[in-house]
């Protein structure tokens, strides 16, 4: 038996409106546990940043509570809630040094000055700026600007940070370093973070656990592996990577694994993880790497003939568009190399997958 | 080869520059005619103004000459009395000599009595001595202090409306010293400008700040209703609008009546023809000049700067001070410095609602160039003006260019 993670921020019920008549959050249940890298992950509208917002203090919660280390956040006011935030847009002080915006949070906290001259250095050290601390924040560059905010962040050593879409305004490239580095970061400090996002990349390679929101509401939380592998519902499927989806009715079922009958008649083997009921609607899911083309003659659950549409290169894989079941848009993603050079728009080909990775969901 | 090619290269580079900057030049070239003409023009003649004193050496000409070059320490000679004596004889003749005569009167007053009375009498002298005879038809001129005063006046240029600008005057022996206490206003006028300005500025501060600060952060709608309401007051003349205020300020006008309704004082206040009403009026005029550029500002420092400082543990205090004043000092100075300088330069509200000690420097201004015409006076005091407004430029740089390097706490 596994001790209870450690919870460091509790929300209980919460709920958030601003006009009074539509939740932007509603019944919100979420526990952070300590050191842990939490991504909330969703499309813009879906309350996520509301969430971080009220954590911090910026929103009043209309109704439920938070909880931080068990003690209730409701009359706590931002400056004392020690959450160093990271903003989308940086937010540092332009009237101020590099070295002044990192040593603010410590200023603010009136600690000596050779104490503050040592951190704030070690802080700039950690994010690679060493020697910059003279700088105004406009001569750095994009990226220097989100590390100055990140050192300023973490240098108090706050009970947590919260990052509000840090590095949406960095080119790709970027990005994608400072993805790795901010999780190299978490990995040394082990601080705890609450990150959000609407890159379901970025919150695949970085967290420890995500929280997926739509409307409002959680649809699931889970490890990246199992919101990508096993997503709770049709939402979670479509948004957290590529998918093909289809629309069926369940025709009979064998333990986990489960018939399908598609609208077009075609019969589709799938596994579904909780007990379905003959003649249910269901949603299957399948991950366009997992479906192959011109598959291995052991692979004999689900084979299909289809047609090429159409093939994209994208370098080190090509995506096709096949036509099958009385569709033209399921994608399947085919690994570069000899087999994929083959594949010509307009050929006949058999496609296949196994019924292991095909998931029957509940219709969103 | 690389050497002739690149200056080539240079050459070519500097013909098109010098096409450019020509090209440029000829675009602004009506704008600086229009401000030398307009501007520079205006200010140049008020300097000229302020120093030119050519009447008595217009009508006066040999007088002048030769008391400019009396040492002033002992009574003039024979040829200063003959010169006076033949010179106000032509003269008020040619009816010319009370131009004179005025200008001597701003030396001593009485003094243009005194040559209008010898110019009626004038013929009685017919010969030498002169000295004499012009002290037996008025024993004044036989006082020096009279003497000086000419001498003062032969022009053809004076310092005399400069000092007495700062209650200075010049003595006979060139050294200059305090006024009179009959003419030493006009420092109290300047000190009563910059005091009535500083406390209408701190005024517009303490309403304009908060005010632009709403009108930045509220929602669209109702930052563009609080805008057309600061802007609103623009629409109507300078002069209706004080008018306003003196229907309004009234023992029996509106706000008095409200306080009394409202039980708030029990007699109605004296508002109008004080310094009270003056404020108001005041501040009311002045407060877009420094809620505008205020609200550019605060409008483009963005709304998670407060937020980022309270999430790194700044309570609202300090994080106001530290972080979003810093931030809009560029637009509070420069909102600052215009509602200053158009205060020092008030004339309507302060003469239609102000009582008589109430005026400011603009009030003598107009007293001397229309009521007067003493433009000599009047230029002076208007370069007075000039130069005080002149002084709080530095101030404004350095509030302005400081505005991103100040640090508090």
């Amino acid at each position: 038996m596994t001790a209870a993670p450690d919870v460091l921020v509790r929300f209980r019920n919460v709920e958030k409106t601003y006009d009074g008549q539509v939740n932007v959050v509603d019944r919100l249940n979420l526990e952070i546990r300590r050191g842990e890298f939490l991504t909330l992950l969703g499309p813009s509208g879906s309350g996520k940043t509301t969430i971080l917002l009220m954590l911090a203090g910026f929103e009043a919660v209309t109704a439920g509570d938070i909880a931080l280390n068990d003690r209730s956040l409701a009359n706590v006011p931002p400056f004392r809630r020690n959450m160093g935030i990271v903003f989308q847009n940086y937010a540092l002080f332009p009237h101020r040094s590099v070295f002044q915006n990192v040593a603010f949070p410590l200023v603010q906290r009136r600690i000596a000055r050779t104490v503050i001259r040592e951190k704030v250095e070690t802080a700039l050290r950690m994010v690679d700026l060493a020697g910059l601390g003279d700088r105004r924040p406009h001569q750095l560059s994009g990226g220097q600007q989100q590390r100055v905010a990140l050192a300023r962040a973490l240098v108090f050593e706050p009970e947590m940070v919260l990052m509000d879409e840090p590095l949406g305004a960095l080119d790709r490239k970027l990005r994608e370093q400072m993805q790795i580095e901010i999780k190299h970061l978490h990995d040394e400090l082990g601080m705890t973070v609450a990150y959000v996002t609407h890159d379901q990349g970025e919150a695949l390679t970085m967290s420890d656990r995500v929280a997926i929101m739509n409307d409002g509401l959680i649809q699931q939380v889970g490890s990246p592996h199992e919101v990508y592998e096993e997503p709770a519902n049709a939402f979670v499927a479509g948004f957290v990577g590529e998918n093909n989806g289809f629309e069926g009715v369940i025709e009979n079922t064998d333990g986990a694994e489960c018939a399908v009958r598609l609208a077009s008649g075609d019969l589709v083997r799938a596994r579904s993880d909780t007990p379905r009921a003959r003649g249910e609607a269901a949603i299957l899911s399948l991950r366009p790497e997992r479906l192959s083309i011109n598959p291995p003659e052991d692979m004999t659950a689900n084979r299909f003939e289809a047609r090429i549409v159409e093939v994209i290169y994208f370098g080190a894989h090509n995506r096709a568009r096949l036509a099958m079941a009385g569709r033209d848009d399921i994608v399947a993603r085919v690994p570069a190399g000899a087999a994929s050079d083959t594949l010509l728009p307009g050929a006949p080909v058999t496609i296949g997958w196994s019924s292991e990775h095909c998931r029957v969901l509940a219709p969103a | 080869m690389t050497a002739p090619a690149g200056s080539n290269l240079e050459v070519k580079l500097r013909r098109a520059q010098r096409r450019r900057s020509f090209t440029s030049f000829l675009l602004v070239a009506p704008l600086l005619l229009f401000i030398l003409v307009v501007f520079a023009g205006p200010i140049l003649s008020l300097l000229y103004f302020s120093i030119d004193d050519p009447k008595l050496a217009e009508v006066m000409p040999r007088t002048a000459k030769i008391v400019t070059a009396w040492d002033g320490a002992e009574l003039p000679g024979e040829d200063a009395y003959a010169a006076v004596v033949e010179e106000i004889r032509t003269g008020y003749a040619n009816r010319t000599v009370a131009a004179a005569a005025m200008r001597l009167n701003y030396e001593i007053s009485g003094f243009r009595s005194m040559v209008m009375r010898t110019g009626r009498k004038i013929r009685r002298i017919t010969g030498p001595p002169y000295r004499d005879a012009l002290i037996g038809l008025d024993e004044r001129w036989g006082d020096i202090t009279y003497w000086r005063a000419i001498k003062a006046s032969a022009g053809p240029y004076t310092t005399r409306y400069l000092l007495a600008a700062v209650d200075l005057e010049r003595r006979w022996d060139g050294s200059v010293a305090k006024a009179p206490p009959e003419r030493t206003i006009y420092v109290e006028y300047l000190q009563r400008t910059f005091w009535i300005s500083f406390w209408v500025l701190a005024c517009c501060i303490l309403i304009g700040y908060p005010m632009a600060y709403l009108i930045a952060t509220s929602g669209r709608r109702t930052s563009r209703i609080l805008l057309a309401l600061v802007l609103l007051p623009f629409w109507t003349s300078l002069l209706v609008r004080t008018a306003a205020w003196v229907v309004l300020l009234q023992n029996k006008g509106i706000v008095n009546d409200f306080l009394l309704l409202a039980g708030i004082v029990d007699e109605p206040l004296t508002l109008i023809f004080n310094r009270t009403g003056v404020y108001i009026a005041m501040v009311h005029i002045l407060l877009p000049f420094l809620v505008l550029p205020l609200y550019a500002v605060m409008r483009n420092v963005p709304p998670d700067q407060l937020r980022a400082a309270a999430s790194l543990g700044a309570r609202p205090v300090a994080a106001f001070l530290s972080v979003y004043l810093p931030q809009t000092l560029p637009g509070l100075g420069a909102g600052c410095i215009l509602v200053f300088i158009l205060s020092l330069g008030f004339y309507i509200t302060p003469a239609l609602i102000g009582g008589a000690s109430d005026q400011m420097l603009s009030y003598l201004i107009a007293e001397f160039a229309t009521r007067t015409g003493n433009w000599g006076m009047a230029s002076a005091i208007a370069i007075l003006l000039l130069l005080s407004v002149a002084a709080l430029y530095p101030v404004y740089r350095g509030l302005v260019r400081g505005g991103t390097g100040f640090r508090f706490g």
